[in-house]
């Protein structure tokens, strides 16, 4: 029998008793629901607030490597990556003291604050270009098999002049000439023609100039 | 149990659902904007973000902006239209976007203190180098524009722009890296060479058959063609020159006299202090007769002989504005103080102080300090301005007037200039033929009028061109008069030089042949003194050279440094060519590092900083690359 052929009071009654039955139902749903919208829209709330306070953090950092405040650039930053590891700015953050301490010729404090950054950026092309900046730094202290174990986790293609120059370099204070020329010629290769770059990636390239096979001993005309 | 379970499952099924549509309610709340948008507009869509045609001719205009204003530009306004430069905007416009879209993923903020520094410190919001509301806000209502959307327009900005400057601000250069910079850029090389100049051709070679050079001509035409050149006619309208008739009559000029007369008067003004006894509003008979009581007393102070009136203004004056600087109003002219002020001041001399004068204020005591006199230039005296001045507004005039019709007629008819030239009176001139690059004077020398004169419309279609601008009121159209296409030289003309280029092949090949057996010798151990002797040369020798070396060929020298290092208790030998035929024998003995220490500490960090910079904008540019290729990119061209 269809809802219309009750009368009106039937008809009444019927939604009465529908309620009744499920009345508790409607209303724990539409709760439910509040609750996760409610829910949700505080969550974001609190995450932007989260990165607000990062990026004030973050200018802390900044303004105490103006200031040559050596003291106030620690706090800040163990504050950045306790507690607001997960924002990008506890990463740059990391890269500003260590842009400080290679400034200051202090490779360990600058190796770890990069090693930081690349261990907690989730971007891949800012964890490339932290690995690059973390290579450079091993490099200066003479660990170029760890360098290269750093650019190694870079995405091929990404920075690849740059990455490639890198290991040249490496493979260079390796003693492997021959790897580094093949290096700095892919690099050369992947640099756009007017590149600033160019001329001392060319000036490596040269000053690695393989020794003709010279016959030395062959006899003259 | 069952009929339990049943209940459970169909309670469950009534909660979804009801969930559900409040969940939708609030989603679907005010986003039917979505919906109604049919017509895609966007130029570009960078993973699912549109930029719009508006955000793109925003860009392109200030592009154009900057470009039009930059020193040196060469660029003219068609040459935006360019399909090359629209897509070099996009890109631009594209980037932005990618940072954008990067900085939301990884959250980055502009926090409000930041947003109000950055609207803070642009000069034109500033009175006396401090921010001021006021300024701010008439500003906004002058561009029709809210402070939300200025400041969301900013907040992007500076959204774009944290990231990038975060990556620069923290580039650096390591000690080590410029230390090895300098171990390669000092290096130096210590080297012997000998110069081995070509052969005289001998008999055989200086005798060259016309037959070669027919062939050598043959294929090498492209190196004997004349240039391609054009001469034009043109219209040159200068202000400058323009012919006009200005009416010098003395009527127009006085008239134009009267009009401008300010200009020519400077009005007397009067420097003045005063002391006011001040009256309430509605004054009693009483309060009158004490005030002017009270102002015949401090009168007759301000009088005596050897009174100071700044210290009886500062103890006496009811007008607290001039009362802490005694009394002082500055310079004052017809107009600034009331009527009875003025006609008070009219009366006195300079240095004089009047009886007290009522205006609507009180009573003053005023003490004229100095008066500038009047001056009126007459007309006599200026009339040789005003017919210099009317001459040149009607030369500006004519200019505009005959401008105007020119450019119509040429607009309607740009098949010839000779209509317009005729109907206008103007003269039509030519120019001598000129090439692309130019003539060293006249018209031609303009680079405009020369990329106007090969210009498709004027070379190829034979139209004329567009009125093209050279500077204050002057312009010139120009229309083609000659083309002469390039055209190969006749062989006559160039039998001499070919002879030449043919005998000089034939020596070069000696040359070489010469040289490569010298190499040969060199490297079979024979000592370079004795090839020396045997070509008649010198061995030149030379110690600790830098790559800067003036003195020395800079050919040589990039090949000296391009040379294999020299093995231990060894050197490397080598045949370098050089320019018109001659080659040098060389043997490298030795290389040696920079040593950057020498360097003054200064210019080490200036190194650094610059390797920093280097490294900064190459992580850019690399980061840039990372995120087109990882990005989905969409572009309309058809709709830029």
């Amino acid at each position: 029998m269809a809802f219309e052929d009750y009368d009106e009071y039937e008809q009444g009654e019927q939604v009465r008793k529908w309620i009744k039955e499920n009345g508790i139902a409607v209303a724990v749903g539409v709760v439910l629901a509040l609750a996760l919208i409610f829910g949700w829209r505080k969550w974001q709330e609190h995450k932007t607030n989260h990165e607000v306070q990062a990026a004030s953090q973050f200018a802390v950092v900044q303004n105490a490597v103006q200031a040559d405040n050596k003291q106030a650039m620690a706090a800040a930053l163990g504050d950045l990556q306790k507690n607001y590891a997960d924002t990008t700015y506890a990463a740059f953050g990391s890269a500003a003291v260590a842009e400080y301490e290679v400034g200051k010729n202090d490779l360990k404090p600058a190796t770890q604050a990069l090693e930081w950054a690349v261990a907690h950026s989730k971007q891949p092309a800012l964890k490339s270009l932290f690995s690059l900046r973390l290579a450079r730094v091993q490099l200066a202290q003479d660990q170029p098999q760890q360098a290269l174990t750093t650019l190694a986790a870079i995405p091929p293609g990404d920075y690849a002049a740059l990455a490639a120059e890198l290991s040249g370099d490496a493979q260079l204070q390796l003693g492997k000439p021959d790897a580094a020329r093949k290096s700095y010629d892919a690099a050369l290769a992947r640099l756009g023609k007017d590149a600033p770059e160019r001329n001392s990636v060319q000036m490596k390239l040269d000053n690695l100039t393989q020794p003709m096979a010279a016959p030395t001993g062959s006899k003259a005309q | 149990m069952l009929q339990a379970i049943r209940n459970m499952f169909k309670n469950w099924i009534v909660i979804t659902i009801f969930g559900i549509l409040v969940i939708v309610a609030f989603l679907f709340f005010g986003i039917e904007g979505y919906f109604s948008q049919s017509n895609a507009t966007w130029v570009a869509k960078v993973d699912g973000h549109e930029i719009s045609q508006q955000d793109f001719n925003t860009a392109f205009n200030n592009y154009r902006q900057q470009q039009l204003n930059a020193p040196g530009n060469t660029m003219d306004p068609a040459d935006f239209e360019k399909p090359e430069v629209k897509q070099a905007v996009l890109n631009q416009v594209v980037n932005r976007q990618l940072l954008l879209n990067l900085g939301d993923k990884l959250g980055i903020k502009v926090p409000d203190s930041l947003l109000r520094e950055q609207i803070a410190s642009y000069p034109i919001f500033q009175v006396n180098g401090k921010f001021d509301a006021t300024v701010y806000t008439s500003w906004l209502q002058q561009q029709g524009k809210t402070p939300e959307q200025f400041q969301d327009e900013i907040r992007s900005d500076l959204a774009t722009q944290q990231l990038p400057q975060a990556i620069v601000a923290t580039a650096f250069g390591t000690k080590a890296e410029a230390d090895a910079f300098l171990r390669l850029q000092l290096q130096t090389r210590d080297f012997s060479y000998v110069d081995l100049p070509p052969p005289a051709p001998t008999a055989a070679q200086g005798e060259v058959a016309d037959a070669e050079v027919a062939d050598y001509y043959k294929q090498h035409q492209a190196d004997f063609m004349t240039p391609e050149q054009v001469s034009v006619n043109y219209i040159d309208l200068d202000a400058a020159t323009m012919k006009a008739e200005p009416d010098l009559s003395d009527k127009a000029l006085q008239a134009r006299y009267d009009k401008e007369k300010s200009r020519f008067v400077s009005p007397a003004q009067w420097q003045v202090s005063h002391i006011l006894v001040k009256l309430p509003a509605k004054p009693s008979e009483a309060e009158k007769q004490d005030a002017l009581a009270r102002a015949r007393k401090i009168d007759a102070e301000a009088k005596a002989p050897g009174a100071d009136f700044a210290k009886l203004a500062e103890q006496y004056s009811d007008d607290l504005g001039s009362k802490r600087q005694g009394g002082d109003l500055g310079w004052l002219s017809q107009g600034d103080a009331g009527p009875e002020f003025q006609a008070a001041l009219d009366k006195l001399k300079k240095g004089e102080v009047s009886d007290p004068v009522l205006t609507s204020d009180g009573y003053h005591i005023i003490d004229l300090r100095d008066v500038r006199e009047g001056h009126t230039e007459t007309f006599a005296q200026v009339r040789d301005q005003l017919v210099q001045e009317a001459t040149k507004d009607a030369r500006q005039d004519a200019y505009r007037d005959v401008g105007n019709k020119l450019t119509d007629m040429i607009y309607n008819d740009p098949t010839s200039l000779k209509p317009a030239a005729e109907k206008l009176g103007l003269t039509i001139q030519t120019t001598p033929l000129f090439g692309r690059e130019g003539a060293q004077s006249g018209l031609a020398a303009d680079p405009k009028v020369v990329k106007a004169a090969f210009s498709d419309i004027v070379l190829q279609q034979g139209n004329a061109s567009d009125p093209i601008d050279l500077g204050s009121e002057h312009m010139v159209i120009i229309h083609i008069d000659k083309h002469v296409a390039a055209a190969p030289k006749p062989l006559a003309e160039v039998a001499g030089q070919i002879k030449q280029a043919i005998i000089q092949q034939r020596v070069d090949v000696d040359a070489k042949k010469a040289a490569e057996a010298a190499l040969a010798k060199l490297q079979g151990g024979e000592k370079l003194d004795a090839l020396a002797a045997a070509a008649g040369q010198q061995v030149q020798q030379k110690t600790d050279v830098s790559r800067n070396e003036a003195s020395l060929d800079p050919e040589l020298l990039d090949a000296v440094f391009k040379l294999a290092h020299p093995a231990k208790d060894a050197d490397t030998r080598a045949l370098v060519p050089l320019a018109k035929g001659h080659y040098a024998l060389v043997v490298l003995s030795g290389v040696k590092p920079g040593d950057g220490s020498k360097i003054p500490e200064q210019a080490q960090g200036f190194l650094r900083e610059q390797m920093a910079r280097a490294f900064g904008a190459a992580d850019l540019d690399g980061l840039m690359d990372a995120l087109r290729k990882g990005a989905k990119i969409e572009t309309a061209p058809d709709r830029m």
